[in-house]
């Protein structure tokens, strides 16, 4: 009997070698294959006033200008050069060497036809860039070292010559300690810092504002006779801002922000349980959610109607949101990286937030609730604004788009 | 004692089910389906509870050939003289086409185990057996794309699970022509289905979601066996079975299933939906069969169960539940098997052929089930015990024109063991 089974072996290898092809009629099954796309009122978004740190972000920016869609900015940048390397190499420093400040443009907002103005001051009091906000303000000396600095539009450098008083200063700091051990080092490194305020430019007219990748400010000292120029970075920079003659929009109309955070914008999403979820009072479906988005859009119109078309605003491009609360909101901003980001793609920022939304339906906390606070851009002292529409716009008011699949049975 | 012919069909047959497990587990990605028409309802329903009968393609009500354990009707269990058993696993291929286009795929599983102990041989019998009632293996693809957008979406479904049944029986004969049976049963089991939504665009996150229904209940099946020889011979018989299993309530619960899926994770959250019960419908069965000589045996049958009064959970419009009613009729010829028998005259053969109304209709059509069988037996000279293979070729939703058509060939295997490894009879 055992011969026979040796075919009926050979019979199942043989099904199995079986090819097996996508099943026809999924169609015609019983089963919805709606996907369903729910539109809902973002209602109940906030405007939280902020006083951000500014110190260090990446960018020092300088300029004063009449932005028509927002007020009047005028920004000053406080900087710091880093003291030279200490190397016996360098021999020559001396108190005549020529010293100077390169500023090298890499973005401009506002009128990119206007020619820029502004003054170098020293700064006479202590400070710490990372412990200055953008209010703040500091004491400078009256005497200024260089006034009417001029910048064209059309340039993308300007320097700044700095007395010898300064350069004679600044031998001394560099030959106060002359030993290389570490502890003199350091202790050389911690006298200049004490004892160097640095500088602030600031504007004196109304023009555009400049803004300077913080690589690209540095102070240059000519070494003439040996034909060689040393190029020291920041050590410390700030940005301040002012804003006057603010238009202040009613927020079911628009949500004015700018990159400086002077302004956040706050939502916040409620889990009661795994069957009801809240975003800004608006109930969402918790099954099968494949997308949740929460959408802005910018009014484009309005701002391009009251800005001449010289006008340039390209750092507005996206939109970052932090989870935080008014406690922590500071040291998210400052350390954190964003729990979303969107791009603006035809004046529409769209956040998806689908799996914060579905990890946070899949928790087992009961009646949690997460505040989102919502900046342009992040603070990198880059400046840009947004104008975005409120709850009154009708189709373009801040909306949750969820998308979902339905589960219905034919 | 284990006959060394046994023990090496046995060992082919482990062999073979490996490696169709094997394949199996390793296929899940080549969509290992059953029929689109297992979607419906509570799945395909098992068509017989006699691997004997099937191969005649009767329920096998009256078929009374006690060398295979036969569950269709209680009163047969009274027949036995050896303790009885068998195991059986099936292999199905399905060659679907709609619409001019056409595609193939397969399913294997488990199709049911049973074990009939005589305590009074040829008197008194009792049974157990674990069978698959109605299966649900289907896996289809929906292609669309988002309203309002032109992201493609693929909605993929799944169903898994079944109907089973764990039952036990007592067949009893009061006279010499009349045996009577009864058979309860404890119904079980669970069907998983499953909608996977995926999104051509990755910000959408993919989901999945759907149900999962747990169902218990009891069922009661009575059974009357009737026979009566020497009818145009002196060696021939006519068996009249009928049984029939009462409607019953069965417990359902159902749970959601919806799979977060997330792109660092997958995390499974089941909350309950529903507890509630379900009315099954009563099962007739009646047939008769002819044995002439204990070679011949005409059978036929007739199945008859009131779906109609089933209701699903899924409470759509699409599907609507309908009487069913199932016929076949077909012939077996079973040799004398000595043990001077050469092979080829060691082989028991069976044909026939069935017609199943289905039990449901969709989109108000029917969908039926017409098959042709046939099977044949490998017959130990010295036990009764056998191994049978049986085939069927059958069309699910014949004419159908907005539906699926699928044509099947299923090969069933089976090992029946008598008098082998179980207890010595008490009473005689």
């Amino acid at each position: 009997m055992n011969k026979g089974f040796l075919p009926i072996l050979a019979f199942i290898l043989l099904l199995n070698s079986c090819s097996n092809d996508l099943p026809l009629g999924g169609g015609d099954l019983p089963f919805s294959s709606e996907i369903v796309v729910d539109s809902l009122a973002l209602a109940g978004t906030a405007i939280v006033n902020y006083n951000d740190y500014i110190g260090n972000m990446g960018y020092l920016t300088v300029g004063q200008l009449v932005d028509p869609a927002f007020g009047d900015y005028r920004i000053s940048t406080n900087f710091k050069p880093a003291l030279l390397s200490y190397s016996t190499a360098i021999d020559t420093l001396t108190k005549e060497m020529p010293m100077r400040l390169r500023f090298i443009i890499s973005n401009t907002f506002g009128d990119t036809t206007a020619e820029n103005q502004y003054q170098l001051l020293e700064i006479n009091e202590l400070w710490r860039a990372t412990e200055l906000k953008q209010s703040d303000s500091l004491s400078t000396n009256p005497v200024v070292m260089a006034d009417n600095i001029i910048v064209p539009a059309t340039i993308d450098t300007f320097y700044v010559a700095l007395d010898t008083t300064f350069a004679r200063k600044y031998a001394e700091y560099y030959y106060t300690y002359t030993d290389l051990d570490s502890d003199t080092l350091q202790l050389r490194s911690e006298y200049y810092s004490m004892n160097m305020f640095g500088f602030q430019l600031k504007p004196i007219n109304v023009g555009s504002i400049n803004m300077f990748v913080s690589t690209n400010v540095n102070l240059q000292i000519e070494d003439v006779e040996n034909d060689t120029t040393y190029s020291v970075s920041m050590l410390a920079y700030a940005n301040t801002i002012s804003v006057s003659n603010e238009l202040n929009y009613n927020i079911a109309d628009h949500i004015s922000l700018n990159s400086y955070n002077q302004r956040l914008l706050k939502f916040d999403v409620t889990v009661v349980n795994r069957d009801s979820l809240i975003l800004n009072g608006s109930a969402l479906p918790t099954k099968s959610l494949s997308k949740v988005e929460i959408i802005f859009y910018e009014d484009t119109l309005l701002i391009g109607s009251q800005r001449p078309e010289t006008f340039r605003n390209i750092g507005a491009s996206t939109l970052l949101v932090f989870e935080a609360s008014l406690d922590n909101i500071a040291d998210q901003l400052l350390l954190n990286s964003p729990s979303f980001t969107a791009s603006k793609i035809n004046g529409r920022y769209g956040i998806n937030v689908t799996s914060f939304i579905n990890g946070f339906i899949a928790g087992e906390i009961e009646n949690d609730s997460r505040e989102f606070y919502v900046t342009v851009r992040g603070n990198d002292g880059f400046f840009a604004n947004t104008l975005l529409f409120g709850e009154g716009a009708g189709q373009f008011s801040p909306k949750v788009i969820a998308t979902y699949s339905r589960t219905d049975v034919k | 004692m284990i006959h060394y012919k046994y023990f090496k069909t046995l060992t082919v047959l482990i062999i073979a089910t490996s490696i169709q497990l094997n394949a199996q587990n390793s296929a899940f990605s080549e969509n290992k389906t059953a029929s689109f028409y297992s979607s419906f309802g509570l799945g395909s329903l098992k068509q017989s509870f006699s691997p004997f009968a099937e191969g005649m393609g009767v329920a096998g009500v009256a078929v009374d050939i006690t060398r295979s354990a036969n569950f269709s009707n209680p009163a047969l269990l009274s027949e036995y003289s050896f303790t009885t058993g068998y195991g059986a696993f099936e292999q199905s291929l399905y060659m679907a086409s709609k619409d001019g286009a056409t595609a193939s795929y397969s399913d294997f599983k488990f199709d049911g185990l049973g074990l009939v102990f005589p305590i009074i041989k040829r008197k008194l019998g009792v049974a157990l057996s674990f069978n698959p009632i109605s299966t649900m293996n289907y896996f289809g693809e929906q292609v669309g794309t988002i309203p309002g957008d032109t992201t493609i979406v693929s909605n993929n479904y799944t169903g898994v699970g079944g109907l089973n049944e764990f039952k036990t029986g007592i067949g009893y004969q009061l006279t010499n022509h009349v045996s009577i049976g009864y058979a309860p049963s404890f119904l079980f089991g669970s069907i998983k289905k499953m909608k996977t939504t995926l999104f051509q665009d990755l910000s959408y996150r993919a989901t999945s979601t759907g149900t999962n229904d747990f169902y218990s209940g009891i069922s009661h099946e009575f059974g009357l066996n009737v026979y009566k020889t020497s009818i145009f011979s002196e060696y021939d018989r006519i068996n009249v079975g009928v049984s029939f299993r009462l409607p019953t309530s069965i417990d359902v619960s159902r749970t959601g299933e919806n799979l977060l899926i997330n792109v660092s994770y997958e995390q499974p959250v089941s909350s309950p939906l529903l507890d509630t019960s379900i009315d099954m419908p009563f099962s007739l069965k009646a047939g008769i069969t002819y044995n002439y000589s204990n070679n011949w045996l005409l059978s036929s049958d007739v199945v008859i169960e009131n779906w109609s009064a089933f209701k699903s959970l899924d409470r759509g419009s699409l599907v609507s539940y309908k009487d069913r009613l199932r016929i076949g009729a077909g012939v077996a010829y079973i040799p004398e098997v000595r043990s001077s028998s050469s092979y080829l005259s060691s082989i028991s053969y069976r044909l026939g052929g069935s017609f199943d109304s289905g039990y449901f209709s969709v989109n108000n059509t029917r969908i039926t089930r017409l098959s042709a069988n046939a099977g044949i037996s490998f017959l130990s000279a010295f036990t009764a015990s056998s191994v049978d293979l049986n085939v069927e070729f059958g069309i699910l939703g014949m004419g159908q024109t907005e539906l699926v058509q699928e044509e099947f060939l299923s090969f069933k295997f089976v090992i029946n063991l008598s008098e082998f490894m179980f207890f010595r009879r008490q009473l005689q």
